[in-house]
């Protein structure tokens, strides 16, 4: 679904040109649900926004859902296909209504008018925002608020939806609401790239593409990924708290059956232990 | 916020809250016209009785309707003294330097003071009984006529309705900083009017910040749902005005006409 050869990329500063993304070569399948993990600042925004041709492509050869993310000409039918939510979820709104919020990316798209309420009514019953459709998006709640984002990226059905961040600014509660959502899309059959820096999320997706410096370090199951402590270390971020317990009684001299992910698996992994 | 805003949509079961915004919008003209013709009794008395008539239809409260005068007391206040005291004339009843009080004076500080007032009340009719999205959605369509001049009424229809959207956000934000300067000693409660006005801006700079951060964020945001100019959209509506509304129209229509007779 995203097939991305030795893409790099390059900010223009005062101080001259930025490079943020070296050579990352991945590739998605459809329907898979993907975490880019790395630490702040080492590109993975970067990397969303050319998926998604709101950055232009400098080096390599991007394709997302079969179109060409260079090709100026295929930029708008590209967008649809994916689709994209962001960070802050009060900086991504455009209207002050929530159904004109949702109506918002079809009417881009000169979808009929007449086929436009269906859409929306559609789109807010997928993220279980039934009968908000008059409410102001400012009145919602955190978690609120980024499933109406979503709601609006779903009223364009796009195959791919990229979700920058899009849990970082929400209370435990709304992002696990958040988190639900993206698994009952990628059960939908949508791709989901969830772009984080918390690797409590990351054990959530199929695969893990790890980040350090604009380089992909690693790119594997989240188990594979997560429990590897030098690849880890070497990303500068912290294992999941299960995988930190099994090297610690490793360290010990106690060596569990398997490298827990979640806590769960970590009570499992200590009662086969005995 | 710690106060609610004046002039914000009231949720009521009104006529005037049922009409079709575009028809209110040219209404609204045509009685805006009433209260600034207002000048000899009669005249003025239409305008009361008029407005005190839609007032009764809006089916909104006393505070609502006036809350925008009350907090404009001071203004009021002064702009009546500047046409006072100011008015040029030979009859002055009192002489104090450069203030000249006459009786001319103060009946056009009268008069401006009561047009003021006659148009605070019916713009915050208006805006109580009309949703943001409806005034913008009107504005745009009775704007229509204007792109035979090029103007772009799309585009300046949705800089409108993005800037509604914000206003609630950077309200949210300015109490954060406001909040975060307090806790650093800003003084916002002094009486001391300079001391008070001084405090206020450090709150500018990171208000304008937040606002173009957001206007960043927010481009990006229309881009990738397929945003390419307001002009390649799916065309609004088109529903016809009602019968009520005619009748409306009508009757302002007729108003405004007796008014440039009184
Ligand atoms: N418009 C820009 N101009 C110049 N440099 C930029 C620009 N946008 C980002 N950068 C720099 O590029 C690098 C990568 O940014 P990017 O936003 O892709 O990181 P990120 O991994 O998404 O970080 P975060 O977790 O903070 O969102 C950062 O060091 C950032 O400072
Ligand atoms: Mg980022």
């Amino acid at each position: 679904m995203i097939q991305a050869q030795n893409v790099g990329f390059a900010y223009e500063t005062d101080e001259g040109l930025r490079r943020v993304l070296h050579e990352v070569t991945l590739s998605i399948q459809s329907g898979e649900m993907i975490a880019v993990l790395g630490q702040n600042g080492c590109g993975k925004s970067t990397f969303a926004r050319l998926c998604n041709a709101l950055l232009p492509m400098q080096e390599g050869k991007l394709t997302v859902a079969g179109f060409d993310t260079s090709d100026k000409k295929m930029t708008f039918e590209l967008r649809r296909v994916c689709g994209m939510v962001f960070q802050n979820p009060d900086n991504q709104f455009v209207s002050s209504v929530v159904q004109e919020e949702v109506a918002f990316g079809p009417e881009n798209y000169e979808v009929p008018r007449q086929d436009i309420g269906a859409i929306v009514k559609a789109a807010l019953h997928q993220v279980a925002l039934d009968g908000f459709e008059h409410r102001a998006p400012y009145t919602l709640s955190g978690g609120q608020k980024q499933r109406l984002a979503i709601a609006g990226v779903l009223a364009l059905s796009p195959k791919v939806i990229i979700f920058d961040e899009a849990t970082a600014m929400l209370d435990p509660m709304c992002r696990r609401e958040v988190l639900a959502m993206m698994k009952k899309l990628q059960a939908q059959g949508h791709t989901i790239v969830m772009i984080t820096h918390y690797v409590e999320e990351a054990v959530l997706a199929d695969r893990v593409a790890l980040m350090q410096d604009g380089k992909i370090l690693a790119f594997g199951t989240a188990r594979e990924i997560l429990c590897d402590k030098e690849k880890m270390d070497a990303a500068k971020l912290l294992m999941p708290h299960a995988a930190r317990v099994y090297y610690d009684l490793l360290a010990e001299g106690i060596t569990l059956p398997m490298c827990p992910l979640t806590e769960e698996e970590l009570l499992e992994a200590i009662c086969r232990f005995n | 916020m710690n106060r609610s805003m004046t002039g914000q949509y009231v949720q009521k079961d009104s006529v005037l809250h049922k009409m079709d915004a575009r028809a209110k919008l040219l209404c609204f003209i045509l009685l805006l016209v009433v209260m600034l013709k207002a000048k000899t009794v009669f005249s003025y008395g239409l305008a009361a009785v008029t407005l005190v008539a839609v007032c009764a239809l809006s089916k909104l409260s006393f505070s609502a309707l006036t809350s925008t005068l009350s907090r404009m007391t001071t203004f009021l206040i002064v702009i009546f003294l500047m046409n006072a005291l100011f008015f040029s004339t030979q009859e002055a009843i009192w002489k104090w330097g450069i203030f000249t009080l006459s009786r001319e004076g103060i009946v056009q500080g009268l008069h401006v003071v009561a047009h003021v007032v006659l148009v605070l009340v019916l713009s915050n009719l208006l805006t109580c009984t009309t949703t943001p999205i409806e005034l913008t959605t009107a504005l745009e369509v009775l704007l229509k006529p204007l792109k035979v001049f090029r103007i772009p009424v799309e585009m300046i229809a949705l800089v409108l309705s993005v800037a509604l959207s914000f206003i609630p956000t950077l309200l949210q934000e300015a109490d954060t900083i406001r909040k975060a300067q307090i806790a650093r000693g800003a003084r916002f409660e002094s009486r001391n009017l300079i001391e008070k006005a001084r405090s206020f801006l450090p709150l500018i700079l990171p208000i304008f910040l937040c606002a173009f951060r957001r206007a960043d964020e927010l481009s990006l945001a229309m881009e990738a749902r397929g945003y390419r100019g307001a002009a390649k959209r799916t065309k609004k509506a088109k529903i016809p005005l009602k019968k009520s509304d005619l009748l409306a129209l009508g009757i302002c229509s007729c108003i405004c006409a007796v008014q440039f007779f009184l």
